[in-house]
């Protein structure tokens, strides 16, 4: 029984972690697009926030995390601290990787392309157009984009919660975020940013993160003087 | 990668890590101690044996406008134990008693044992710290020392490797004897962590149980 079991268990799962249908459907909101595309911050921020994640034992590993966000120019900049303030990591990513910081363990050579596309689902608007908007089987509306290497399903709860899943070219998922977006006091007039941030990573270096905002401030100006 | 390679990044992550976050704190303590020359530091270090203090931290970085603000306590009872406080923009506190090292952190309204502290990297500081409670400068095999008119410390990584982390520590001792003002530790010249310490109460009483357990 075991024998048939095991592999169904496996099929299983593989169906909740594939790329679901995403049906076209009359009841959805006209301004669907709109909604998908209020997940990402739409200027150049600044952002700093706490990163949680799970280690064995019950136990919890949190650092710093900095963001400069340029949507305009497409440039990341990223530094990651420990609680103490010491910089353990900083990259630019301008479409070519810069690493300009990394302490062990952060030398890994594949930690910083991971991190800069982590970066890229979760603050960037995916380029151009979705291929489609509709119903996923949830119920909530959604918007599908096609990325170099998979998809991208943009999905807004009843709630107010942006989900983003990643998938690749098979049609496995490989990330998924759980978004709140808030307006940093003091900065009323410049849109949301990502406050709450639950980041899983799936496959065999599967991880999760928990990013709280400690601050985000608009960049004001091209020299980079934010207020 | 091989173990004894290994064991070389795991010691050097060690000494960088640790280094990069107590200078400040075991500086401070060494500093409490006010002197002119190294001589007399190493007399005045002798005497502390508890040292308390509120400090802010301003982490100045190339890719902020304007540096990321901290606050908290320090609290330093020789030989050995070392209360180092964050209150705020992340509650979290790091004990280290009797050659025992833990940190806390606050997620949500509970407090979890952090495990991304290099926690070999603090039994390596308690033994620097040893050394510069005592005023042994010259002792530090990662740092030279040089004690510059103005009660300003300078502390050089001897090494390039370590200097690729930290470039320098500078202390700015205050005027008031047994006060530091400052304590400034350069990534390199663009990016540095900078404290500022005040209400700094030397040889008072401390609870010993506030090195064993977070709030």
């Amino acid at each position: 029984m075991k024998r048939f079991l095991l592999p169904l268990l496996a099929l299983l799962i593989m169906a909740c972690h594939s790329l679901p249908p995403l049906v076209p459907a009359e009841q959805v909101p006209v301004d669907v697009r709109t909604d998908c595309e209020a997940a990402f911050p739409h200027r150049a921020w600044r952002m700093v926030h706490t990163i949680t994640t799970d280690l064995p034992g019950g136990r919890k590993g949190v650092m710093l995390g900095v963001v400069s966000l340029a949507p305009d120019t497409d440039t990341i900049e990223c530094a990651l601290l420990s609680i103490e303030g010491l910089r353990l990591f900083e990259a630019r990513d301008d479409g070519t990787i810069t690493i300009q910081r990394a302490l062990p363990p952060f030398d890994r050579p594949a930690l910083a392309e991971g991190m800069m596309q982590d970066i890229r689902m979760l603050f960037f608007p995916p380029g151009g157009k979705p291929i489609t908007t509709g119903i996923r089987p949830s119920g909530n509306p959604a918007c599908r984009y096609v990325l170099a290497d998979g998809f991208l399903d943009v999905i807004r709860t009843p709630e107010g919660i942006f989900i983003l899943e990643r998938y690749d070219r098979r049609q496995r998922m490989i990330r998924r975020a759980e978004i709140s977006a808030c307006r940093p006091p003091g900065v009323e007039d410049n849109g949301t940013v990502p406050c709450r941030i639950h980041l899983e990573a799936l496959g065999s270096n599967a991880y999760r993160l928990d990013l709280e905002l400690v601050e985000a401030r608009p960049v004001l100006d091209k020299q980079g003087s934010g207020p | 990668m091989g173990r004894p390679h290994g064991r070389r990044r795991d010691r050097m992550r060690s000494a960088v890590i640790g280094i990069g976050f107590m200078a400040g704190a075991a500086l401070l303590l060494i500093a409490a101690g006010w002197t002119s020359s190294w001589e007399s530091i190493h007399t005045a270090a002798r005497d502390i044996r508890t040292v308390q203090a509120a400090f802010t931290q301003e982490k100045h970085l190339q890719i902020l406008a304007q540096p990321l603000l901290s606050r908290g306590r320090l609290i330093f009872a020789a030989p050995d134990r070392l209360r180092w406080e964050y209150e705020a923009p992340l509650a979290s506190v790091l004990l280290m008693d009797e050659g025992r090292v833990q940190r806390f952190v606050k997620t949500g309204e509970t407090w979890t044992e952090d495990a991304s502290a290099a926690l070999p990297a603090m039994s390596f500081v308690m033994q620097e710290i040893g050394r510069w409670m005592n005023g042994r400068f010259d002792e530090n095999p990662d740092f030279e020392a040089r004690l510059e008119p103005g009660g300003r410390i300078v502390l050089s990584p001897r090494k390039e490797a370590l200097s690729k982390v930290i470039q320098k520590i500078v202390l700015q001792l205050a005027d008031t004897p047994g006060v530091i003002e400052s304590v400034t530790v350069y990534e390199d010249d663009r990016n540095f962590t900078r404290l500022h310490f005040t209400d700094v109460a030397v040889n008072q009483p401390v609870d010993p149980a506030l090195f064993k357990h977070h709030p």
